[in-house]
């Protein structure tokens, strides 16, 4: 009786139970009686909901990413944890990295210690590479340390008494 | 012959009270990402449905407003595991279903008594509704509301939240099914039982209040 009142039956069970409610009398009252009390319940009045709910939600979701980090899904999406390490140090060198870059309004006497500094690295870097290149072509003589203990041994006045 | 104007029509899909499910699954998408204004979207279009479900499976618009900012806190945050995208308003009702069923375990929300002298003022059901207006726009009296409220709230967990979702919130059988997790056979039997309860419940006081017969 629910589901026909409710709109629930095949057309077929329908069918059956509209033949039945034709030549049933106490079908009928009690399917009076029950889309009655349906009635009544279908004219509930419904909530609006408050203005400010959506202020306690938002607040609740921001309160819960710093206190429960672990449980939040929001938190480990925006804020994976593994990844705050890494952010960090990257901040970091962005950081020095801007200190050290010239801007276009930054102090005269800065960017000429600056330039000065970038001369200088070059100088060394030139000098390293020097070095390196000698290192390279340098032909070190062959010294035996063996051959040169023995000649030493046949200097040593000591053992020659 | 029987009065053709009982039967109901059958009730619209449930698709038709949802979100579109292209729209459905970009929000709930964005949502997973952590974009709150998805989240605030998908809100205004299912914070209504919950309040209004907690509403009358509690009988208190305070309890009902603390449920409902419960569950939306808990469904973003768990929306991680919400792997089909249009069942959102299923699992939604589930949690709500599950804050209710946490915070009265055991025990049924207190509803505040009929006051049958009240009642008794009334002369007539005319009073008890606004005749001006069709059934469907026709406003209860606090009474009458009261009534069935507690009609409702008296109603074991089980058939309550069926009912609710049924009579208040017209939902199909098989989405009622989905969100309570039993079966269709279940459910149908389940609303019935309810719906004869809380017949019985008005007519045992609109008979003895009104002497109304026809209940």
């Amino acid at each position: 009786m629910t589901a026909y009142l409710d709109g629930e039956l095949a057309s077929r069970e329908l069918q059956e139970v509209d033949t039945h409610l034709a030549g049933c009398t106490n079908c009928r009252d009690e399917l009076e009686s029950l889309k009655f009390a349906y009635d009544l319940t279908m004219q509930l009045p419904e909530l609006d909901v408050s203005a400010d709910l959506w202020d306690r939600i938002y607040t609740g979701l921001l309160t819960s990413v710093t206190t429960s980090p672990d449980s939040n899904n929001f938190s480990r999406r925006a804020w994976p944890r593994k990844w705050i390490p890494i952010g960090a140090t990257l901040a970091g060198l962005l950081a020095v990295v801007l200190m050290l870059a010239p801007g276009t309004n930054s102090d005269p006497v800065a960017e000429q210690k600056f330039a000065e500094f970038l001369r200088q690295r070059e100088q060394i870097s030139i000098h390293n590479r020097q070095l390196l290149n000698n290192l390279d072509n340098h032909h070190l003589p062959a010294i035996n340390p063996f051959v040169e203990a023995i000649s030493y041994r046949n200097q040593n006045p000591f053992l020659q008494e | 012959m029987k009065d053709e104007t009982q039967k109901r029509e059958p009730r619209k899909s449930d698709a038709s009270s949802n979100l579109p499910a292209s729209r459905l699954r970009e929000l709930v998408g964005r949502a997973q990402e952590g974009d709150l204004d998805a989240f605030q979207e998908l809100y205004s279009f299912y914070g209504r449905k919950i309040l209004n479900y907690l509403y009358r499976m509690t009988g208190s618009r305070e309890e009902a407003e603390d449920l409902a900012q419960d569950t939306f806190i808990l469904a973003f945050r768990n929306l991680g595991s919400l792997k089909h995208p249009e069942r959102f308003q299923s699992w939604l009702f589930r949690i709500a279903q599950n804050n209710v069923y946490q915070k009265y375990r055991g025990k049924r929300p207190q509803i505040e008594s009929i006051d049958e002298e009240d009642f008794n003022e009334l002369s007539d059901l005319q009073r008890l509704s606004t005749p001006s207006k069709g059934p469907e726009e026709a406003v209860l009296s606090d009474e009458l509301e009261a009534l069935v409220q507690q009609a409702i709230s008296e109603l074991p967990e089980k058939y309550r939240t069926v009912f609710v979702l049924s009579a208040i919130q017209k939902m199909s059988y098989q989405r009622i099914s989905e969100i309570v997790g039993r079966s269709l056979a279940s459910v149908k039997s389940d609303i019935h039982r309810a719906r004869v309860e809380v017949r019985d419940k008005i007519k045992k006081y609109l008979g003895k209040n009104y002497g109304m017969s026809k209940l």
